[in-house]
């Protein structure tokens, strides 16, 4: 039974290239209901279909694998994206892909044969690199896996590459990669964390609840995968303290520090355009209204003071459970890495190096 | 009388007679008229060489009826003189506002005009509205379309503000979301200041986001920021506006007011009676500080510098580094 989130799919496009790939097979029947439309070389979709509507089997021609596009000035991740397809059918108003696509088709990229091409050339070429990589950048990692079984193929066909260990962030609870895995300490299953009030309220469109999500990450650390927390966005509203308290309090309810590989802290920020769609699109959502300013980058963020505040909060918490290592921050600058957890990356190598030794710190 | 209109083929192959009448004859008073500004150049050009080219007239009843021309027409009907038109004969308030439209598109620039127009539709027959935004020359769903449109939601004194330059289209964006209560409230900040259009846009746009974000109406913000004090107080208009902006941006920042305002007091002190002037650069997310200082000669650098130890000194400097407090 698909979620009811897939449910109102009407209609299947794909490329003719790709209408007799693995993927297409499956969609179809999973989706066996739904109009199946053949679109010829060169042929595009027409604009103007609701998202919800439509899910569109692509061949893909672009780089599938990317780095993950941090700004200047703020110390980025170095996390390497896998690009499996674009949008989501969840409707977080905080949602970045509004402003980054204008259109909201849900797309998937069905040449996977070219993406384990893709991937096998970048292994090859570098066998002595380790990579730490994810789905989650342009769609949620596993929001269409009910559908695609995209995930478990990724996870599949990585086991033959010790080097890589894979983060599948989301905000939907399917663990059916989880049998493809045979080696756990290889795969990182990521959910989200906000306040409830924001979960509730912002995370539109039958998101799991964050019980959900820590009882699936509970799950995955039993089975000997170690789980990722995200807390982005980390939202200021009356009340925050008390909201983000409670899911911390959660969270050490479920899992043990041991459980985690680490925990990024990102306070919301956008590009200036995303303000514009938020207002439209969620018009309740004052959240948006808060004191941001343009930062280094020329994205909004707030103003520091108050993300300091925010994060040195949610950081006591935090270590309060035990964690402490696996914090860090989500393109931040070396001050408040510094006023908030009294290091910098520079202080253990950087920031890419450090969360690739966490990633890699499970493995045998 | 016309053929395949909303708006196709109407008038392509039309021959319409030519009719002179006395000028003063002629109804001026058609609401198709839509943007009848007095026009010197025209009236010029009359005295020197007479009329060259028609007015549109429908002639079909009892008094012939202006359907473009008003500026032509006013002033040879102040020298008494008859007018040469073309008679388009009888057609509905809309068709004659569509030629009319047709016949000026060359002048056409001004937003208030824009949507004086739309708004003749809007009232007259709405299902119209989409073809004359397409000889308006606003793009359906463009951007100033929408907001050619929001502005349609205000009420029609509104488009006086307009017109007048007190306020520019874009408001639309923000003000289409204001109750009426609202919109009354605001209106007394532009009816006696004339703000820039930067200004005004900014000004509103921070009233609005307070109102959203505190759930507080628009005059609750309006009170909490002592505008009607500003407006009403015995300042300039330039310094009115100031101190109104200021204050609501203070409602919008209230965080950052707080560090810019002892940032500011800070570098008072730090840099009294020196030449030095001191600010911070980005909005408190670094914790640079910007120094600058202006010399004319070797013994000037000397003096800075000496004034520059004596500042170092100082204990204030802290006041710069917010995110480094405890
Ligand atoms: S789950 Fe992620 S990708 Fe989907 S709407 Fe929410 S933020 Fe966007």
């Amino acid at each position: 039974m698909l979620p009811e989130y897939l449910q109102g799919i009407a209609r299947v496009a794909v490329d003719a290239a790709v209408s007799a790939s693995p993927m297409a097979h499956r969609v179809r029947e999973r989706l066996p209901q739904a109009q199946w439309d053949i679109l010829a070389d060169g042929e595009h979709l027409e604009p103007g279909y609701v998202q919800e509507a439509v899910l569109y089997l692509k061949q893909y021609k672009g780089r599938f694998v990317r780095p993950c596009p941090g700004t200047s000035h703020y110390q980025c991740c170095g996390y390497q994206i896998i690009h499996i397809g674009e949008n989501c059918p969840l409707r977080c108003s905080y949602c970045i892909l509004q402003a980054y696509f204008q259109d909201r088709v849900l797309k998937v990229w069905a040449n996977q044969d070219d993406l384990w091409q893709e991937l096998e050339r970048t292994f090859t070429e570098n066998s002595r690199q380790r990579f730490r990589m994810g789905t989650g950048e342009f769609t949620d990692s596993l929001v269409l896996e009910p559908l695609t079984g995209y995930s478990r193929d990724l996870v599949g066909f990585l086991r033959a590459y010790p080097q890589v260990c894979l983060e599948l962030k989301s905000k939907v609870v399917d663990l059916s990669w989880m049998e493809a895995a045979h080696d756990p300490t290889r795969v990182l299953p990521a959910w989200s964390m906000n306040a409830p009030e924001i979960s509730a309220r912002e995370e539109q469109g039958q998101c799991a609840t964050l019980e959900e999500r820590l009882r699936a990450a509970r799950t995955c650390a039993q089975a000997g995968f170690r789980v990722c927390l995200h807390f982005d966005p980390i939202i200021l509203f009356p009340g925050w303290e008390a909201g983000y308290a409670r899911t911390i309090e959660m969270i050490f309810d479920y899992l043990t520090p041991g459980d985690i590989a680490y925990v990024s802290l990102g306070s919301f920020r956008h590009m200036p355009d995303l303000k514009r769609h938020i207002a439209q699109n969620f018009p309740q959502s004052s959240y948006i209204y808060g004191e941001f300013i343009t930062g280094l980058d020329g994205k909004q963020r707030l103003l520091r003071p108050l993300r300091v505040q925010q994060f040195r909060f949610l950081v006591q918490g935090l270590r309060q459970g035990g964690l402490d290592r696996q914090l860090y921050f989500c393109m931040e600058s070396n001050e408040v890495w510094q006023a908030v957890l009294g290091r910098t990356p520079r202080d253990f190598g950087g920031l890419y190096r450090y969360l690739m030794d966490l990633a890699f710190e499970g493995s045998n | 009388m016309f053929e395949n209109t909303w708006w196709g083929t109407m008038t392509r192959d039309q021959r319409w007679p030519v009719v002179r009448v006395p000028a003063q004859d002629i109804d001026c008073s058609g609401p198709w008229l839509l943007w009848p500004h007095k026009n010197d150049a025209v009236c010029r050009s009359l005295a020197h060489v007479g009329q060259l080219s028609p007015v549109l007239v429908d002639a079909s009843g009892p008094r012939p009826l202006l359907v473009d021309g008003a500026a032509r027409v006013a002033w040879l009907s102040e020298q008494g003189q008859d007018v040469y038109g073309l008679n388009i004969g009888s057609c509905s308030a809309q068709d004659k506002a569509m030629l009319y439209i047709h016949a000026n598109i060359h002048r056409l620039s001004l937003d208030a005009d824009k949507v004086r127009a739309l708004r003749f539709f809007a009232q007259h027959d709405a299902s119209h509205i989409d073809a004359v935004m397409q000889v308006l020359g606003l793009v359906p769903h463009s951007r100033p379309a929408k907001q050619a449109l929001a502005w349609l939601a205000l009420p029609a004194h509104w488009d006086t503000y307009l017109a007048g330059g007190a306020l520019p289209l874009v408001c639309a964006d923000i003000l289409r979301l204001w109750d009426a209560h609202d919109l009354q409230a605001v209106e007394a900040i532009f009816q006696t200041l004339s703000w820039s259009r930067g200004l005004i846009v900014q000004v509103l746009t921070w009233i609005h986001e307070v109102h959203v974000r505190d759930g507080c109406d628009v005059a609750q913000v309006l009170a909490r920021a002592d505008v009607m004090d500003s407006v009403q107080a015995n300042l300039s208009p330039k310094d009115a506006m100031a101190r109104i902006a200021a204050r609501v941006r203070a409602l919008r920042y209230p965080e950052l007011t707080r560090l810019e305002q002892r940032a500011t007091d800070t570098a008072r002190v730090l840099a009294a009676g020196t030449r030095w002037r001191m600010v911070q650069p980005d909005q408190f997310e670094s914790d640079s500080v910007e120094l600058a200082a202006r010399v004319r000669s070797p013994a000037e650098v000397q003096q800075a510098v000496a004034e520059l130890v004596r500042m170092a000194e100082h204990a204030d400097w802290a006041a710069f580094w917010p995110g480094k407090e405890a």
